[in-house]
């Protein structure tokens, strides 16, 4: 489908762990992890240029907090 | 890439399967950007002065029209027992094109009584305010009295301008 | 837009005839669908009307104008793909591949590909009161495909979800998807899921 490029990406142990975790809990190759979260990002920012807001609800504890993204 | 099984031209016996299968459940039709777009919300509940006033504005404009339930449902090629729903102000499942009918046989302005049906986006302000009023003001008598006259004159001129906004 | 070869059924004759299928369809490809589609559905509801039918029996999907949504197309998360026979355009469909997140038990917050739009040109809607028979046939089910297909090339092992429009529910019933939830937050649509077993059994053609 399309063409794919390939880069090195330099991570430090603990960032390269946490890759390692996500594919696991995920059932996803490390390669898709990382399109998952850059997809994500992507997404986020986008939607946040637009002056939406991002929130996360903790419905037990009844807490909505606004999620700041830099 | 992995999985090239599902890649490769489907196969006969299962392209007629399921031309079946579409066949006999008519529709494959999915939702979630309907539902984003906001195209759902004809189901959801309009709220009651608005849905009053709606039904308000139907009985005056078609008893100023001279028509009966019967006529003005020919006419709208819409249903009797949807207009007498809509004239005692029930939440009716509203398609646009029904509300564009009625105002065309009705000589109404359609922009605004879209938005007074609850049918496109709701703008605070002039036309809730005039519905209220005019929801308030009006009662259901056999014959147009001159202040009913003037209500449905005026509410009619709210409506107009809320064309013109858009 | 690239496009790979693919076949559907003639309504008329039940033969396989050849189609194409493109993916990375662009905003103003999908504008166009919509001009050709929309001008095709004002005839229709006219037919409906003037034949007297209830509302309620109405497509559901008679009001979609999903051009409004054509520039978020620009996003990773999302992909256009359509499919071409003879010169027309049959069938569209828009996939994302976040924020959904699977809800079946086994498979609880991993990820899928989400269906948010399919649907076939109005004139390949079976409506029985028009006498209206699909021009072509297996357009919903060959870009169906082509979705779990996009899932397992993502890695997501063909997991994929979607609400269904109450009409076409018993299309992905059949289709071996497992209705998991009404949502609130979807104008009370049902979602159904794929998980990786049922979604192999779709491809195969062997589902319950």
């Amino acid at each position: 489908m399309n063409a794919k490029r390939s880069m090195t990406l330099n991570l430090t142990d603990a960032e390269m762990a946490a890759v390692d975790e996500l594919a696991q809990k995920k059932e996803l190759s490390k390669t898709a992890v990382i399109r998952q979260a850059i997809r994500l990002y992507q997404m986020l920012d986008a939607r946040m240029a637009r002056g939406e807001k991002l929130f996360f609800e903790d419905e037990a504890a009844k807490k909505k907090a606004e999620l700041m993204l830099l | 890439m992995t999985n090239q099984d599902s890649e490769q031209p489907t196969n006969h016996q299962w392209l007629r399967r399921m031309a079946d299968l579409e066949d006999s459940c008519g529709s494959i039709s999915v939702g979630g950007l309907a539902q984003d777009l906001g195209m759902l919300k004809a189901r959801r509940e309009t709220n009651v002065v608005a849905r009053t006033a709606f039904g308000k504005l139907l009985e005056l404009a078609r008893r100023r029209a001279g028509l009966g339930v019967e006529e003005l449902a020919a006419q709208a090629a819409t249903e009797v027992a949807d207009i007498i729903q809509l004239e005692r102000g029930d939440n009716v499942d509203l398609a646009p094109r029904v509300v564009f009918q009625l105002c065309a046989v009705l000589h109404l302005p359609h922009t605004g009584v879209m938005e007074l049906a609850g049918l496109t986006g709701h703008r605070e302000g002039i036309v809730a305010e005039a519905a209220v009023r005019f929801a308030a003001q009006s009662e259901g008598i056999e014959k147009l009295t001159a202040e009913e006259r003037n209500a449905l004159q005026e509410f009619e001129k709210v409506l107009a301008k809320a064309t013109g906004q858009k | 837009m690239s496009a790979a070869s693919t076949q559907l059924i003639d309504g008329a004759s039940g033969l396989p005839v050849e189609a194409q299928l493109h993916h990375a369809m662009t905003a103003k490809d999908l504008l166009l669908v919509e001009r050709v589609w929309s001008a095709h559905r004002a005839r229709l509801m006219a037919s409906l009307l003037q034949a007297g039918v209830m509302r309620r029996d109405w497509p559901q999907s008679l009001h979609w104008d999903w051009s409004l949504k054509a520039r978020e197309l620009k996003l990773l998360v999302n992909s256009a793909s359509g499919l071409v026979c003879q010169g027309e355009w049959q069938g569209l469909m828009i996939t994302k591949t976040q924020p959904y997140q699977a809800r079946l038990a086994g498979d609880l917050g991993r990820p899928l590909v989400y269906v948010d739009f399919l649907e076939v040109a109005p004139w390949n809607w079976p409506i029985p009161q028009l006498q209206q028979r699909a021009r072509w046939k297996a357009c919903g089910s060959v870009l169906l495909r082509h979705a779990v297909a996009q899932s397992k090339r993502e890695g997501f092992h063909g997991r994929l979800g979607l609400h269904a429009l109450p009409q076409a529910e018993s299309y992905y019933e059949r289709c071996g998807m497992t209705r998991v939830a009404v949502d609130a937050t979807k104008e009370d649509l049902a979602y159904y899921e794929f998980g990786r077993n049922e979604a192999q059994h779709f491809l195969e053609g062997s589902m319950p």
